[in-house]
């Protein structure tokens, strides 16, 4: 199928100007033959004449061209899983039609779209065919497929959509309508009828939403299908299998039950897989459900020493703590009734993104106790600025006056192949479009003194210089062309941008060289000798970090993490792209800016501590090291360096529900020798974790939360001690959708006394979580999940929503596809009448006033 | 065909008109000119004097022409657009059931007049819909005639607490078919909608000060009354409390009934107690009446709660400690009658749950236990099976902890196809509920607990109590005895129903004259504050209760505010039905000919003044 280039010129062989009554102009030689035989009209003075040629024109109708002509009609194409059955044999015929059946001006354009949108064309993957789809198919991102073609589509030309779905798109189409109408673009829709195959598939999911410590929980799995089989299932709980049944379907359904204990307190998530021997969709045999274990309120101590210190002291107090030794396993439900979260000298490379999204809803909105304590790989050292925790701590790590050992030099190096030319879902920009923000972003963040190299690679290393430039008189350019950068297809071959970079930075004599790789975790080719070139980057003390965009389970995943590891770097993964340039800034800010100090310095203690404590603590002399960082405004330093920086070495503020804290110095490890040894470490950390807990839960109030169909009911129950609070100030909910969206408010009905009630439409999500302020008290909720598969949910909701959206922008369901090329365009010309009308008016009045005054150019009195 | 104006500011070219005025009102003086012969000045006009000077502008057919011309171009810039005969919309008005319109009423039915009929113009036809974002509220107009909708607003009944306006909305907009239409809210503060709803926001901050609750708590034959006043307002308010039996008047000169001065500071909530006066059932409190009076009466009835009796039929201590379970749930009796005729445990009694050995035939709700019996005290208690006890997902046993029961292996039970099972000890039911369908059709239930309750630890388990407890008020919900409380409005009462049962509800806030008509019963307390009852006509009634306002976020009127986004969505309409003006070439030509006829005509008037009839 034919695909034309992307712009067309506006006037390319076009006249830009148009009459739409041309015949107008007969009227011509009739004035002037007006104005000769009735010379007392004085039609040959200027104004009128200029008078009557302008009522000539205007009644000619002159037009301004718009669009060129022909209209370009983007198909929208559903390459999902759940369309595959029932679209794709009816693709290839209704393209065909549609190319038939087009004008000679018109064009027939395309955007595959599943998880990801690409524009027919555009090499998705190296070695792919270049014209198929490519990329994930499990989920039906319709929204972001009109956003990409609407990025698109050529603004001079007439322009129309077509999606060909079956309608049940996994993600809201909110604020779509609005961006068609203002580019004049209508929505159609063909939508295929069902098919019915062989396919097995997970209809329900059953289990309670929450148990107590090691109490048996039953959990139903309702298996529908095909033929009668017996299906194999797959039963794992956080990540891990933990057994294997057989479900008998017979007559399409077949059903299961078994039992499980927790004895760990938190979210767990357990998941159950079908294996059938043959299924159509085998992408629809996966069921997730989350279920919490209430075992009291704990502090969860995310650490990276062996016998941490902090847990012996906390658990003092008389806290269970939860000791998370491996950071990589902490995930969103380890913050389920968790009391405070500590994160003691961990860097954000060691922890999973998600949970890492997911800190931020869990202090602010869901009332929970936060604190990072230093190290070298706390705070920017560790990679935490610019990262989503940056703006909850109460301390800034944007050094405001330089602190730098040593310049550095950094060279990254940028995937373009055709992978970064899909759209990332939810932001309407590419991904290369992302990562070359990324790479702006680190250029401004580095130092003057600093030299970078930006080395785009596909099959071939293009840098946008021959060598490193200063960034002091090159950092507005280099950001800018960074910007600037595009996808070109193919694939990456790693070892040609690592081999590349290197030879740019191997002979600058700096003090740091570093290189950032960023490359798709699916297609990273053409490793090369890649060990060999390391080990002379890191002989010659250049390191090497990596940030790969997808997920860890990606087939190119182990070697950009072993390329990460090889060159003593840090490797992050981005599985949608949207956080990439704060992956670059965090990357930047490990290598350029040196804010682990490691010369003791004196401590000073300031009357903040008092807020949280009831009496003053005697402060140890001083620490081996900390971590430099800026007290911001409204938090509270308790203690502070003696040095010339007067940095925070205890602070901490309130956010939204819940409460952060920082301590800049370690607690544990190396560089805490002096700090263990000090009398009043014990009573300094219960104090801090005492603080970070926050209150103990209300007696009189409880939420209770549970599954019903697509939708969590969150009902709160109060007993009478309550009514009059709750009706100085009702209790508001308010819901987190995934793991770093933002809180929102949901209204609360008042079903009875001592009962409110809510209902929240999960469909659309991996999962929520919610949180119950009342009064000064919080009550959170969740993990919880409703959907086995977003893909295969099926919502009818959003078919109607598809429909509302088609209606709102002046298109129509088709059934002829023909009738896609006949439906109404949007006018190719703009008239120029209201332009032209208030020039007439005013040469009436010209003519007016000179006709009256004998006024003329140049003046002459008119003789009596 | 209906008009209006895409470009209203080209009417700006009527100052044309004021300036051709102002143009012709200059008059070239004239020059002297000497000449012999005189009777040329017979003929001559006005003698010009040169220059310029001001003068009234005379009539003039040249000023006609070019005032034409100006006027005509002034319609062309107007870009007029004409509504087709055959255009249609519907529009459909959603307006918001929440108590806090109350308060609005009257400038929501003013703004919806106003609004709507400028809306009309949009179309030459518009199809009206009117409904109410009450989930259980009947929609209350469908049709073509505006003045009907407005009527029809009339029968709204805002009494709602705070709810989520979204399915009315959705509703609403798959009532506008193609496109074609537009949905309105009406409301009293901002609303989060999709951009194709226009929001018609007619509150106002206004203070207020109401009732956030009340109840009665009673102590053996003592009550005590507590009502919460509220004051979410910015600015300190002072009321009067009075409290009075129905039938005093509420006016507030009748000195009838207690009266109490109450003093709120901004955002002050208050709770105020007084004991129950004996000889009435029923106690009515007003608040001096403000802007929003649905807050300002709370009426309350001194409960009479639907007790459960409950017989022990049950050898030994289990029964006894089952018994004290099932006391610990309030309003529990334990009797002695739990009736036995024809062996069946509950048959003829007076008891609501009957607590027997499993086995044992019954008729009503029960509580069946195994009887271990003389067999198990000599054996000893049995060996712990230690197997996990597994809850269902059941409103009985949800959120419950069973980890701490300890027992013996279920006890089989014999299958039965109305079995819900509650618990599972391996692959045995250990608990389980079973409907006995009787006769009449109904189905009363039983609660079966498959193990040797003594010889476990579910004497020590909360977990039983609050299962137990569940069951109580399941039963309790299907006894058909007199009883009386407090409810919210329109709130799902718990109940049996029967065929005859009406409603009888009198409005707090109406006046005491008047019958009220008892209406069919629907399940739920009456849509408004009132005290009411239930029953068949003419007999005693089986509920007595008052309702009370739901929702004190209702009562607060601080986020109030007047908005009205319709005009773009008005807008949108019209330049989807209208079309442009067809006759601009004929404005275009009459602007021709009317220049022409400006510019010839001083020529031709002179000319005609040369002619040789014009000479002497």
């Amino acid at each position: 199928m034919a695909v034309g280039p992307r712009t067309l010129p506006l006037h390319d062989g076009l006249n830009p100007m148009s009459f739409a009554t041309p015949a107008w102009f007969l009227l011509v030689p009739l004035l002037v033959a007006a104005g000769w035989q009735w010379p007392a009209l004085g039609l040959r003075r200027p104004l009128r004449a200029a008078c009557l040629g302008l009522l000539v024109i205007l009644l000619a109708d002159p037009q301004l061209r718009r669009f060129a002509e022909g209209l370009d009609l983007w198909l929208l194409v559903d390459r999902s899983d759940s369309a595959a059955d029932s679209l794709a044999p009816r693709l290839r015929e209704w393209e065909t039609i549609l190319v038939n059946s087009k004008g000679p001006a018109d064009r027939v354009l395309a955007v595959d779209f599943a998880a990801e949108a690409v524009t027919r064309g555009a090499i998705l993957r190296g070695g792919a065919a270049g014209t198929e789809y490519a990329g994930s198919r499990q989920a039906t991102r319709l929204r972001t497929a009109l956003d990409h073609a609407i990025a698109e589509a050529d603004p001079s030309r007439a322009a129309r959509f077509l999606a060909l779905t079956d309608g049940h798109a996994t993600e809201p189409l909110l604020g779509v309508a609005e961006k068609l109408v203002d580019r004049s673009i209508a929505l159609d829709v063909r939508m295929p009828p069902p098919r019915s195959t062989n396919d097995y598939s997970i209809g329900r999911l059953d289990m309670p939403v929450r148990v107590q410590p090691s109490e048996a929980l039953l959990i139903g799995v309702s298996v529908r299908g095909g033929d009668d089989a017996r299906v194999p299932l797959e039963v794992l709980r956080d990540g891990t299998r933990i057994g294997t049944l057989e479900v008998d379907v017979v007559d399409g359904a077949g059903r299961t039950r078994f039992t499980d204990r927790l004895a760990a307190p938190g979210g767990h998530r357990y998941e159950v897989r079908i294996t059938p021997t043959d299924d159509a969709h085998p992408t629809n045999n996966v069921a997730s459900r989350w279920v919490q274990v209430d075992g009291g309120r704990r502090v969860v101590l995310v650490t990276t020493y062996v016998d941490d210190p902090l847990a012996t002291a906390i658990r003092a107090q008389g806290f269970a703590v939860e000791v998370v030794d491996d950071p990589r396993a902490a995930h969103v439900g380890t913050l389920t009734g968790a009391a405070a979260v500590i994160l003691n000298n961990v860097p954000a490379a060691a922890l999973e993104a998600g949970f890492i999204a997911a800190l931020g809803g869990y202090a602010t909105a869901q009332g929970g106790g936060l604190a990072m304590v230093g190290g070298k790989y706390a705070f920017a050292s560790g990679g935490w600025f610019g990262s989503p925790l940056d703006p909850l701590l109460p301390v800034s790590m944007e050094l405001k006056r330089e602190h730098r050992k040593l310049a550095a030099v950094l060279a990254m190096v940028i995937d373009r192949s055709g992978s970064m030319s899909v759209t990332a879902p939810g932001t309407g920009l590419t991904k290369i479009e992302l990562a070359g923000e990324g790479a702006a972003r680190a250029i401004e963040l580095l130092g003057d003194a600093d030299l970078v190299a930006v080395i785009p690679v596909d099959s071939e290393a293009h840098p946008l210089s021959e060598t490193p430039l200063a960034v002091a008189k090159n950092r507005g350019p280099l950001a800018r062309a960074a910007r600037g950068l595009r996808s070109q297809g193919g694939g990456i071959f790693c070892y040609v941008g690592l081999d590349a970079a290197w030879k740019m930075i191997r002979d600058v004599d700096v003090g740091q060289r570093h290189v950032i790789l960023f490359a798709d975790a699916a297609d990273a080719e053409e490793p090369g000798d890649y060990k060999t070139l390391l080990a002379e980057m890191t002989a010659n003390k250049c390191t090497v970090s990596v940030i790969g965009l997808g997920q860890r389970t990606d087939p190119d995943a182990a070697l950009l993490e072993d390329i990460a590891a090889r060159g003593q770097g840090r490797i992050f993964f981005s599985a949608s792209g949207t956080d990439l340039p704060a992956l670059f800034q965090m990357e930047t800010a490990i290598v350029a800016r040196s804010a682990f100090l490691t010369d003791p310095v004196a401590v000073r203690g300031t009357p903040g501590w008092l807020e949280i404590a009831g009496t003053p603590l005697e402060w140890l002399p001083e620490v081996d090291a900390y971590n430099l960082t800026y007290l911001r405004p409204e938090a509270t330093a308790a203690a502070i360096t003696g040095d010339e920086y007067s940095a925070p070495l205890v602070a901490f503020w309130q956010r939204g529900a819940g409460r952060v804290a920082a301590v800049t110095f370690p607690l544990g490890g190396d560089y805490s020798i002096a700090t263990r040894a000090w009398a009043g470490y014990g009573d300094a950390v219960q104090t801090l974790a005492r603080w970070l807990a926050g209150p103990e839960p209300p007696a009189g109030i409880g939420l209770r939360s549970r599954i019903d169909g697509s939708v969590v009911r969150f009902d709160l129950f109060h007993d009478d001690t309550w009514t009059d609070r709750l009706a100085a100030a009702a209790p508001r909910l308010t819901v987190i959708r995934g793991a770093g969206g933002e809180p929102v408010g949901i209204p609360w009905e008042r079903l009875s006394p001592g009962q409110f009630s809510a209902a929240v439409d999960a469909a659309d999500t991996d999962f929520i979580r919610a949180a119950v302020a009342v009064g000064e008290t919080t009550l959170a909720a969740g993990p919880l999940n409703v959907v086995t598969d977003a893909e295969w949910s099926f919502d009818p909701r959003r078919v109607e929503e598809l429909r509302g959206v088609v209606n709102r922008t002046g298109g129509a369901e088709r059934v002829d596809l023909t009738d896609v090329w006949s439906a109404p365009r949007p006018a190719a010309f703009r008239s120029l009448r209201r332009w032209l009308l208030p020039l007439l008016v005013g040469l009436v009045l010209a003519e007016a006033l000179q006709t009256q005054t004998g006024l003329r150019w140049p003046a002459r009195r008119r003789d009596g | 065909m209906s008009l209006f104006l895409a470009n209203p500011w080209g009417l700006l070219a009527l100052a044309a008109i004021p300036a051709l005025l102002g143009i012709h009102a200059l008059q070239q003086r004239s020059r002297r000119v000497r000449t012999s012969t005189l009777f040329l000045i017979e003929h001559a006009g006005r003698p010009p004097e040169g220059g310029l000077r001001l003068e009234w502008v005379r009539r003039s057919v040249p000023l006609l022409m070019q005032i034409s011309a100006s006027l005509a171009l002034a319609w062309l810039l107007a870009e007029p657009q004409f509504v087709g005969r055959q255009s249609r919309q519907t529009v459909a008005v959603v307006l918001d059931a929440s108590a806090s319109m109350e308060a609005f009423r009257s400038p929501a039915r003013q703004a919806l007049g106003r609004s709507l009929r400028r809306l009309a113009g949009a179309a030459q036809n518009t199809d009206w819909r009117l409904l109410t974002t009450g989930p259980r509220q009947a929609p209350l107009y469908a049709g073509s005639d505006l003045d009907g909708l407005l009527a029809a607003v009339e029968r709204w009944q805002p009494v709602l607490g705070t709810h989520d306006p979204t399915p009315a909305l959705a509703t609403a907009a798959g009532l506008t078919p193609g496109g074609r239409g537009m949905v309105v809210l009406v409301t009293d503060r901002p609303a989060d909608v999709p951009g194709s709803v226009g929001v018609l926001a007619v509150g106002t901050p206004i203070d207020n000060v109401g009732f956030a609750g009340g109840d009665v708590v009673v102590e053996g034959d003592d009550a005590r009354w507590r009502v919460v006043v509220t004051n979410p307002g910015e600015r300190g308010q002072e009321r009067t409390l009075r409290i009075r039996p129905p039938g005093a008047g509420a006016s507030a000169g009748n000195a009838a009934g207690e009266a109490i001065a109450v003093r709120l500071e901004p955002g002050q909530t208050r709770m105020l107690e007084g004991g129950w006066p004996p000889g009435t059932d029923t106690l009515l409190f007003d608040l001096a009446p403000d802007a929003f009076t649905f807050d300002d009466s709370l009426a309350l009835v001194r409960p009479r709660p639907r007790l459960v009796r409950v017989a022990i039929r049950f050898p030994g201590p289990t029964g006894g400690v089952i018994g004290r379970m099932l006391a610990a749930a309030p309003g529990v009796e334990i009797v002695a009658d739990g009736g036995a005729a024809d062996g069946i445990a509950g048959a003829g009694g007076t008891a609501d749950i009957v607590v027997a050995p499993l086995g044992t035939p019954v008729d009503g709700a029960a509580v069946l236990i195994p009887d271990v019996g003389a067999e198990g005290d000599a054996a000893g208690p049995a060996p712990l099976d230690s197997s996990p006890v597994a809850a269902e997902d059941d409103p009985l046993v949800n959120d419950l902890g069973w980890g701490g029961l300890l027992s013996g292996a279920a006890v089989p039970l014999d299958d039965d196809p109305t079995d819900r099972p509650l618990l599972w000890k391996g692959p045995q039911p250990l608990a389980l509920v079973r409907a006995t369908r009787r006769p009449d059709g109904t189905a009363p239930e039983s609660l079966l607990l498959a193990w040797d309750i003594a010889g476990s630890t579910a004497g020590r388990l909360p977990a039983l109590v609050v299962l137990l407890t569940r069951f109580v008020e399941r039963v309790r919900a299907g006894i058909d005895r007199p009883w009386a409380g407090n409810f919210l409005v329109d709130e799902a009462i718990a109940m049996p129903s029967a065929a005859g049962d009406r409603l009888t509800a009198v409005p707090l806030a109406t006046a005491a004259s008047g019958t009220v008509s008892p209406v069919p019963y629907r399940g739920r307390a009456p849509a408004r504050p009132a005290v009411f009852s239930v029953g068949p006509p003419g007999a005693e009634p089986r509920l007595r209760g008052a309702t009370q306002a739901a929702d004190a976020r209702e009562s607060d009127f601080r986020a109030a505010t007047t908005l009205d986004t319709l005009e773009g969505l008005r807008h949108e309409a019209r330049v989807k039905q209208a079309i442009a003006d067809p006759w601009v070439p004929a404005w275009l030509a009459l602007v021709a000919v009317a220049l022409a006829i400006a510019w010839g005509w001083p020529a031709w008037r002179s000319a005609r003044a040369r002619s040789p009839s014009t000479t002497a």
